[in-house]
């Protein structure tokens, strides 16, 4: 069998995995149904997300508005929509950003071994040792607001988890043969890194990045919440909820849609996380 | 699969749960009461009249205050913060205080004072109380007040720019215990109101000196009739009524209970949870829904109403923008904004719109059609000016932490964005937006004036060049500007002054550089065995000592 | 074990010092005058030097760097808040047993309630209990803190008035901080607890066992828990951090008197001395609790001590 046949009978046994689990299928497709929805928001929302009636503020739920309006009348509903759209975005970014250069570094470190290890590894534990939320706030109060510093600030705390993954997954392919094959018929190590030592962990890096977008939807909500992260007048989930605070007492949607909306998402990319998970996990195949 | 049937019916009894949220403790009985504020606004409030007075269940000799903000030191140093100085009014007195019923200034550790001619200039002589004393029972001498006044002319920034111009240091002395002497370059009609502010309260020169950050925590030796006893960072202050106060029965009168608790809230409205669940006896300080709510509907044994605080919001257009040298594109963006329903909709109840160039309780204040709102001539005058739809592109920062204000922006930018022009948004930290503000960084500047008493310069003290507010920056434009403020703050008559500052209000009214917005107040709720007869204006925050419980 | 030990203290500390070197790296180049902060944008020159020169901010990099070092080592001392001048050890010290309090209990209830609603939940594999438990932990597990503390708030307080909003006058005041910073975490300690427990119990040893004839109770006591526990117990070590640094933003939603309120104060200040002081703190919180997991590890999994 060649090595192409094998890597599609591989992830054809995924598939089939992952077909016969109905609540991970389920996840997967209502959230790209909130990713679709997300990503043409402002074709499907019934109102402009900054289209404000001064004179119809504070509307509960009704059939007109399906979340309400908030403090500028604004349609809640739109906003939480476009606020998906951003958060999701923000999210996807800033894990991309941090699979990137945690791949690299992590498989860096397993290929090299030695000084370059060391130096990587230790770093890495240093990164761990400050809480991840704390780094976030630290890097953003230095760097500032905006869609980009937080795509960093997120992005830069995360980087930790795919250093150590990539690492744990270049040593355990390190020593096969077609590895010891391509370098000795004079691959450049940067070669053997992308076309060899990355598809292997392919399965649990996807696993990651679906695990790993839900926790930055969490911390990125946090940040704006504190008033770092997206800057309010764009709409975010995290910045709605910390507008909506000062009416919490007795205007409730400006809370709680925007936060329904991130719990429903995190659900779902944990169950669609750990379906994949179950599905990729080699040692279940038994 | 029976999750998603699960999650349906969590979200369901969330909501429930929530929309229940909504119902409070309406009281029976109400009437709807009418008010003018200190500011002169018409406010109707509803209040409770059930028969007799609620009892006090929590501690009797206690009077439980909330406030919404962060309590930080006591020295009268570092008077950072606007609650902080609720609780540092408390603790300090100043040399005069300002009724503000009859706008009379009276003495409070000044016995007297006289103005005396001195060459050019005035020399101010006051003279100290001899019963005064600090809360160690040290006498309070005329050299405490000479650095708690003269001196910090050189060292807070705030005072130096009320007062940096008026009064000479140098030629500033005391003499024995009693007799304060500040020389001022010319008669300024505002000194005694600077003097009867809390940036000049007065305060153990020795104490202050020595005092450690522990000692300034909680055990300072102020000059007024509060003791600090306990302080917790971040939550809350208690003090403790002085019976050895001098004042009692001379400036002030005893309150009849013995403890004032100052509770401090990050989210304002959970200081009124905190109220309605009894924590409280009184709040200051709520956001604009709940007082919206509470005056509305009115709570149970509850007088809810807004005290006045002197700030008032205006957009400054910065002269360094090249696109508003143009006045029809100034008045181009007065035309695009609707300030009365802009004001409404940020700050709702606590709003009031502005028809002046000035707080509403300045003196010499002149009234205008300051809201000119009209679409279609903002956008023709956009057309005549040469912008196409979108071609101006503005940027401005907001405080992140000051919800308010960032509702005000957004109301702002959607206004400008119906005449075809940009803006774009940034929030920022506090200090920082502040800075970006002042520094010229911005196109459009949002910016909040204050007003500590009725001098009108106080609320003009940006414009002039060289001011901390480079993008409210007027004088440049018009050397009469700069004569007109001088005119105005050293002249010798009402006359005078009432002339000058016409001339500086109708100049801003024609120019269009400075669009007034929004004028507001500070929602209160109380109890009604709380005595809140005397309390009404927060401008002076000195004004929370009229807070009182009634007696049986 | 006392090698082991001593070893690990070694490391906590040099970690630490390279933490104390990134934050106050990140902090030294950030934009912004703290000197002018303080002086809110209205000084004169002299009044400038002075400052910067109080708070040693004259100094070159290196030096800044080395006196920070130092003044914490040996006296515990963080500098002054460059927003209220005020020294920020006195601000901390009323503040951080609050703080350490809210963030033990926190991560002890992760460990108390996580770890046998999970051991449970997998003994009792496709019961509606273990149905239950799955759903509120997949649930909790969704829960951003924060937006928990308000909804718990409404509920609570506002519309039942059974617990205290906000402040901290009595032990009720802990109630709903603890829920919200730890109700996420217990979720995700059930989640792994379970899924490690039915792994392990699928195992050949423990079929052995179980065909041997050894009473249930012991086959999961004695033989599946203890493995079971190994990842739980990495992923507490994990969460720690997680925990104690969520609780910062719900002291600030319920005014609650600790250094997470301290620091959102300080956030919105620009009070980058205190933010980075608090920062610090929590991190060495963070990594003594990981000791104590390294150490439990050890216990519990001998083979650890021998790498």
């Amino acid at each position: 069998m060649s090595k192409q046949q094998r890597k599609r009978g591989q992830w054809w046994d995924v598939w089939g995995r992952l077909r016969r689990n109905k609540v991970a299928m389920v996840s997967i497709a209502l959230l790209l149904l909130i990713i679709l929805a997300a990503i043409f928001s402002e074709l499907i929302t019934p109102y402009g997300y900054m289209e404000r009636d001064l004179t119809n503020t504070f509307a509960f739920p009704s059939l007109e508005h399906l979340f309400g309006t908030d403090n500028l009348g604004r349609d809640i509903f739109s906003r939480v929509l476009v606020g998906g759209r951003i958060s999701l975005l923000v999210a996807f970014g800033s894990v991309l950003l941090s699979a990137a250069a945690g791949s690299l570094l992590g498989a860096a470190a397993g290929y090299y071994g030695g000084r370059v290890e060391f130096g990587i590894m230790k770093l890495t534990d240093i990164m761990m040792a400050i809480p991840a939320f704390l780094l976030a706030v630290t890097v953003s109060a230095a760097m500032g607001t905006g869609l980009m510093n937080t795509v960093v600030a997120v992005g830069l705390t995360n980087i930790p988890r795919f250093v150590r993954l990539m690492r744990a997954e270049t040593l355990s392919v390190k020593g096969n043969e077609f590895i010891l094959a391509s370098r000795a018929s004079g691959g450049s190590d940067l070669y053997i890194i992308l076309k060899h030592i990355f598809p292997n962990a392919l399965s649990s890096t996807i696993v990651n990045v679906t695990l790993g977008v839900g926790t930055a939807i969490l911390q990125i909500s946090g940040l704006s919440f504190v008033g770092l992260g997206v800057r309010p007048p764009t709409p975010e989930w995290g910045s709605m909820l910390a507008s909506g605070r000062t009416y919490m007492r007795d205007f409730w949607p400006m809370v709680t849609f925007p936060g329904i909306a991130i719990v429903v998402t995190l659900m779902l990319f944990n169950l669609a996380g750990d379906g994949l998970r179950d599905a990729m996990d080699p040692r279940l195949k038994r | 699969m029976g999750k998603k049937a699960a999650v349906r019916a969590v979200l369901c009894v969330l909501l429930l749960a929530l929309s229940g949220c909504t119902q409070v403790a309406v009281p029976a009985e109400t009437e709807r009461m009418t008010y003018e504020v200190g500011t002169g606004q018409i406010v109707t409030a509803v209040n409770s009249v059930e028969d007799g007075i609620a009892e006090k269940t929590s501690d009797s000799r206690t009077l439980y205050l909330g406030a919404y903000g962060e309590n930080f030191v006591t020295s009268t140093l570092s008077a950072v913060g606007y609650n902080n100085l609720i609780a540092i009014s408390g603790i300090y007195d100043g040399l005069f205080q300002k009724d503000f019923k009859t706008g009379e200034l009276k003495g409070l550790i000044a016995e007297s004072y006289e103005f005396i001619p001195d060459g050019d200039g005035v020399m101010l002589h006051i003279t100290i109380r001899e019963e005064a004393r600090f809360q160690s029972g040290e006498p309070i001498t005329a050299e405490d007040c000479y650095y708690a006044t003269v001196e910090r002319v050189n060292t807070v920034g705030t005072v130096r720019t009320y007062l940096g111009s008026s009064v000479d240091v140098e030629g500033s002395y005391y003499e024995g215990d009693r007799d304060l002497y500040i020389r001022l370059y010319g008669y300024d009609n505002t000194i005694l109101e600077c003097l009867a502010c809390q940036w000049l309260n007065i305060s153990n020169r020795s104490f202050e000196e020595t005092a450690t950050d522990e000692e300034l925590w909680d055990k300072v030796d102020g000059s007024g009739p509060f003791l600090v006893r306990e302080q917790i960072s971040g939550d809350s202050v208690l003090l403790e009524v002085d019976d050895d106060y001098w004042g009692w029965g001379i400036v002030d009168q005893r309150p009849n209970y013995d403890f004032l608790s100052v509770k401090f809230y990050t989210e304002a409205s959970i200081m009124l949870i905190d109220y309605e669940n009894g924590k409280l006896d009184a709040c200051i300080g709520l956001s604009f829904s709940d007082t919206r709510d509470v005056m509305e509907t009115g709570r149970v044994h509850s007088n809810a109403k807004v005290v006045s605080s002197g700030n008032y919001t205006v957009i400054c257009l910065p002269t360094y923008v090249e696109a508003f040298q143009d006045p029809r594109v100034r008045e181009a963006i007065m035309c695009a904004i609707d300030t009365d329903a802009t004001a409404i909709a940020a700050y709702g109840q606590l709003g009031i719109t502005m028809d002046a160039y000035v707080s509403s309780m300045a003196n010499y204040r002149k009234e205008y059609q300051t809201n000119r709102y009209d679409v279609e001539r903002a956008k023709q005058l956009l057309e005549e000016a040469g912008y196409e739809e979108g071609e101006l592109s503005l940027y401005t920062v907001v405080s992140s932490n000051d919800s308010c204000s960032i509702a005000l922006a957004e109301i702002v930018q959607s206004f400008l964005a119906d005449v075809g022009i940009e803006l774009q948004v940034d929030s920022y930290d506090f200090a920082t937006a502040i800075q970006m503000q002042r520094n010229g960084s911005v196109d459009l500047c949002i910016t909040t004036f204050y007003t500590m008493n009725n001098d009108i310069s106080g609320c003009l003290i940006q414009l002039p060049e060289g001011s901390y507010n480079e993008a409210a920056w007027v004088t440049q434009l018009d050397p009469a500007l700069s004569e007109m403020f001088e005119a105005g703050r050293y002249a010798a008559t009402e006359e005078e002054a009432r002339q000058a500052y016409g001339w500086i209000q109708d100049w801003l009214h024609e120019q269009m550089w400075y669009l007034p917005v929004v004028e507001y107040n500070t929602g209160f709720i109380c109890r009604d065995y709380v005595d809140d007869s005397e309390f009404y204006n927060l401008m002076h925050a000195r004004d929370i000592r009229n807070l009182n419980l009634l007696t049986e | 074990m006392v090698k082991y030990l001593i070893k690990s203290v070694l490391m906590v500390i040099l970690t630490m010092l390279a933490v104390v070197f990134i934050i106050f790296t990140i902090n030294y180049f950030t934009p912004g005058d703290p000197v002018a902060i303080f002086f809110d944008f209205d000084y004169t020159e002299a009044q400038y030097a002075a400052k910067a020169a109080e708070w040693g901010l004259d100094q070159p990099f290196f030096v800044q760097f080395f006196n920070y070092v130092k003044n914490i080592v040996t006296r515990l001392d963080f500098g002054y808040s460059y927003y209220s001048g005020n020294s920020i050890l006195s601000e901390l010290s009323a503040r951080f047993p609050v703080s350490l309090k809210l963030g033990l209990i926190s991560v002890l209830l992760t460990v108390v309630i996580g770890v046998p609603s999970g051991i449970i939940s997998a003994t009792r594999q496709y019961s509606l209990l273990d149905y239950g438990v799955t759903f509120v932990s997949l649930f909790f597990a969704a829960v951003p803190g924060f937006w928990l503390s308000m909804i718990m708030i409404l509920i609570f307080s506002s519309r039942l008035g059974w617990l205290p909003s906000s402040g901290l006058t009595d032990w009720t005041c802990y109630i709903m901080p603890v829920i919200a910073s730890s109700a996420q975490y217990v979720a995700s300690v059930t989640r792994q607890t379970r899924s490690s427990m039915l792994e392990v119990i699928r195992q050949d040893y423990i079929r052995t066992a179980r065909a041997k004839g050894v009473s249930e109770r012991a086959v999961i006591f004695r033989h599946a828990l203890r493995n079971a526990l190994i990842p739980v117990v990495t992923l507490i070590g994990l969460q720690a951090g997680a925990v104690i640094s969520g609780s910062a933003i719900i002291e600030a939603v319920h005014s609650f008197p600790g250094m997470g309120s301290l620091m959102m104060t300080a956030i919105n200040n620009k009070d980058y001395s205190t933010i980075q002081a608090v920062v610090l703190v929590l991190s060495a919180v963070v990594c003594v609790i990981n000791l104590a997991v390294d150490t439990v590890y050890a216990v519990i999994d001998p083979r650890v001590e021998i790498r």
